[in-house]
């Protein structure tokens, strides 16, 4: 992680961070239950759990997994990172919308949005891979989402007979935020050059699939610049988007507009860079665009 | 969707569960092979191909007007069901998960022979069949293992 030590501003907190790990977040179904039946329900059963900065959330004080509970298999809470509802609330779902999830599984994200949504409009769950299909599917009927159809696209080749009012785009990458508490192999650069072209191709997909005057939301759950603000970057080049400000009252850094020599444009400071010491639960990075230009 | 096949869907949750009629106002029943789905989005045709689900799926269609609910549908529907629920308390339904079926002693009075819904603590987690106070399971295999972990880890 050296590497990133420029770039993140409180390096001490960051590796403080780490060693403390991270813990269970759970977020809560409110299509099946108010926060304060299931912490009732949870706390009779031993558990303690403590509210967060976030609506819907809690933090679980246990070591062993909460997934192990009936009101897990019933649906009543996602167990999810903090960073996952952090990137939901940029999106800004709204009822009636139409919006599609372009790499959608597990569906931590998906539901979350079919939550925000009151399972009304549309949400399409684009998921390529059928071992991820199947992980999506079920979390979407235990959370008893209906606003939702899955499809099974590879994200590159989606049909754009369709305009969404908001995409998001959660791209496959090099997952630096949770390597680092596994102690994985953290950075891979040869498979972050792979990955690159995909991570833009899939963006370019967001902004071609989204209607003129909407949104599409990029994230990753990585660190490395080329995965974030270089993908940004060659997008902004094009014209067809710009980034939006993220009002959002929550400690994180501002995106970077340079890195081993490159710059980049000065508006990816809008840009959010979620680190393991803002939240203690995941990590990351999220761009809101707004399409301009077909 | 066909409105006779609809009407049936309606008709047999009535009958079967007790679902009230009102309660499918606002959602939409969908017939694609032999599952009907049940959600809530308006526009059905937004997408051709590649499509792998359209909600929830509520029901399938074993064979012409034999419906069998699936669990997912039953679990959505939960507190709507006020016939032919089988409450099950812990080392019962630990058992009935381990061997398939159990026969049951007791056996309320709005339970009859057919499909029943499982409860337990109160709430819906999948679908049986009741005939001779013998109660058999129709859980999915991966959801009826997953229940039975919690039982044994803790709940």
């Amino acid at each position: 992680m050296e590497r990133y030590k420029k770039i993140i501003p409180q390096w001490e907190s960051f590796i403080q961070a780490i060693k403390k790990g991270t813990t269970q977040t759970i977020r809560v179904n409110t299509l099946k239950i108010t926060p304060s039946e299931l912490k009732e329900r949870l706390e009779k059963k031993g558990w303690r759990i403590e509210e967060t900065e976030f609506d819907f959330a809690f933090r679980v004080k246990e070591e062993r997994s909460i997934a192990n509970t009936l009101e897990f298999y019933l649906g009543f809470f996602y167990i999810q990172q903090l960073t996952s509802l952090l990137v939901v609330n940029v999106l800004e779902p709204k009822p009636e919308e139409k919006i599609l999830d372009l790499c959608a599984a597990p569906g931590g994200k998906t539901t979350f949005i079919a939550q925000l949504m009151k399972n009304r409009g549309l949400i399409v769950a684009n998921e390529v891979n059928y071992k991820r299909q199947r992980a999506l599917l079920a979390n979407i009927y235990r959370l008893g989402v209906t606003n939702t159809i899955v499809t099974g696209f590879n994200g590159l080749f989606f049909p754009a007979d369709i305009k969404f009012d908001k995409v998001l785009v959660d791209v496959p990458c090099s997952a630096q935020a949770n390597r680092v508490y596994k102690n994985q192999k953290i950075v891979d650069l040869k498979f972050i050059k792979r990955i690159t072209p995909f991570q833009k191709g899939l963006l370019k997909k967001a902004i071609e699939l989204v209607k003129l005057g909407g949104i599409v939301v990029y994230s990753t759950c990585t660190f490395s610049p080329e995965e974030n603000e270089e993908v940004i970057d060659s997008v902004l080049k094009e014209g067809k988007v710009i980034i939006e400000k993220i009002k959002l009252d929550f400690p994180c850094e501002k995106g970077i507009i340079c890195w081993e020599g490159k710059k980049f444009d000065e508006s990816l400071k809008l840009c959010l860079r979620v680190y393991p010491y803002h939240f203690y639960s995941g990590g990351g990075f999220i761009a809101r665009l707004r399409k301009i230009k077909d | 969707m066909d409105s006779g096949i609809e009407e049936k869907v309606v008709n047999f949750f009535l009958l079967t569960f007790k679902v009230r009629r009102d309660f499918w106002k606002g959602l939409n029943l969908v017939l694609r092979g032999k599952i009907i789905w049940i959600n809530s989005f308006s526009d059905v045709n937004t997408l051709k191909g590649k499509v792998i689900s359209l909600g929830i799926p509520l029901m399938r269609i074993i064979r012409e007007d034999v419906f069998k609910p699936t669990s997912w549908g039953l679990i959505f529907l939960d507190r709507e069901i006020k016939k032919n629920r089988v409450e099950l308390d812990k080392i019962t339904l630990k058992e009935f998960l381990e061997r398939g079926k159990i026969k049951l002693n007791q056996i309320k009075e709005e339970c009859e022979d057919g499909f029943v819904a499982i409860s337990f603590e109160g709430k819906i987690i999948g679908c049986g069949v009741l005939k001779n106070n013998i109660l058999y399971q129709k859980l999915p295999n991966a959801r009826r293992k997953e229940l039975l972990e919690i039982l044994n880890k803790g709940y």
